[in-house]
């Protein structure tokens, strides 16, 4: 007893009530989604640059962020980002706005959510120029609602 | 101010201005204290998305909220060892003064140059657009400061040179 220093033990954290795993935040709504394998979140990807290769810009985007891999493991979920990162870093900063207002709602709140991914990982350091733009045009047609709604969003992409 | 930079700043403003929704919140762990979520770690349940925002790998800003407070840090742009140096400095003097910045944190997070933490009772006593408005301010400052005082450094330097020299 003598080694150990009782007055550093966090008793608080022994108390069952108060402590709330991680799993019981992941949204009932997605709770039971199939994992995406990383074979198919590569093919995924591309047939997303076969729209993409056709000039198809505002449905390439519209499908990528259609399914984001919710449930999946961090592996699929970075092959992911690439994909949709290609997606944007391709599209003319004078097309920005036109494929954003072709967006649904719920997906310029996917849009929202991989920008502030994007801008948090290094490989992207590169291209933030371009997502600041997107982030803009985003913000311009949703409003300050859409980061609102990602700050409170338990589905991570 | 440059173009590069006015999507940055605009993209931090309206991303601050989203984060600093705040209420009062005592801690759920321990009755009658009430600490800054975002500090204490203790709920995860309160704590909501952190937000980054990037303009380059030497700009950036980080911005985690919660429900009773917000942690904004700032990674000032340092080009060389010189702005390193100041920047460094800078910051120093400013963390030794913390409590004359109100909301000013005496340690930046790790990664980052300079922290704030805004906690409800800063948004109860001072006008959340004001807030923004004073740390957009000072990013935008803070990189004309350093860049003014690597100029006069090497002015200094260049004089100084100079002088000792003429005497050999």
């Amino acid at each position: 007893m003598a080694n150990v220093n009782f007055r550093r033990i966090n008793i608080d954290i022994l108390e069952p009530e108060n402590n709330i795993a991680p799993e019981e935040l992941v949204p009932p709504s997605i709770a039971n989604l199939p994992p995406a394998s990383v074979a198919e979140i590569q093919s995924f990807g591309q047939s997303v640059r076969a729209a993409l290769s056709r000039g198809d810009h505002a449905d390439a985007l519209a499908a990528a962020l259609g399914n984001p891999p919710y449930t999946s493991s961090e592996e699929v979920k970075a092959i992911h980002l690439t994909t949709i990162l290609e997606i944007l870093s391709t599209v003319k900063s004078t097309d920005i706005s036109k494929i954003v207002e072709k967006l649904s709602s719920e997906d310029r709140d996917t849009l929202i959510k991989y920008l502030y991914k994007g801008m948090g990982v290094p490989e992207s350091h590169g291209i933030s120029g371009v997502l600041l733009a997107w982030h803009e045009k985003v913000i311009e047609v949703s409003g300050q609602g859409a980061i609102v709604r990602f700050l409170s969003d338990r589905r991570m992409v | 101010m440059s173009q590069s930079l006015r999507p940055y700043l605009d993209c931090v403003r309206s991303s601050l201005t989203a984060a600093i929704s705040l209420q009062n919140f005592p801690s759920q762990v321990v009755e009658r204290h009430n600490r800054p979520e975002v500090e204490a770690n203790s709920t995860p349940e309160v704590i909501l998305n952190p937000l980054h925002i990037s303009r380059n790998e030497h700009e950036k800003v980080l911005i985690e909220p919660s429900i009773n407070s917000v942690r904004v840090s700032i990674k000032i742009k340092q080009a060389d060892e010189i702005e390193h140096l100041l920047v460094h400095k800078f910051t120093r003097f400013l963390t030794g003064r913390a409590e004359a910045f109100m909301i000013l944190r005496r340690k930046p997070v790790k990664g980052y140059d300079i922290s704030f933490l805004i906690t409800n009772f800063h948004t109860e006593q001072m006008l959340k657009h004001k807030l923004v408005d004073f740390i957009i301010q000072f990013m935008e400052e803070v990189d004309k400061e350093i860049s003014e005082m690597k100029l006069f450094l090497n002015a200094r330097a260049r004089f100084v040179a100079e002088a000792f020299l003429t005497n050999v």
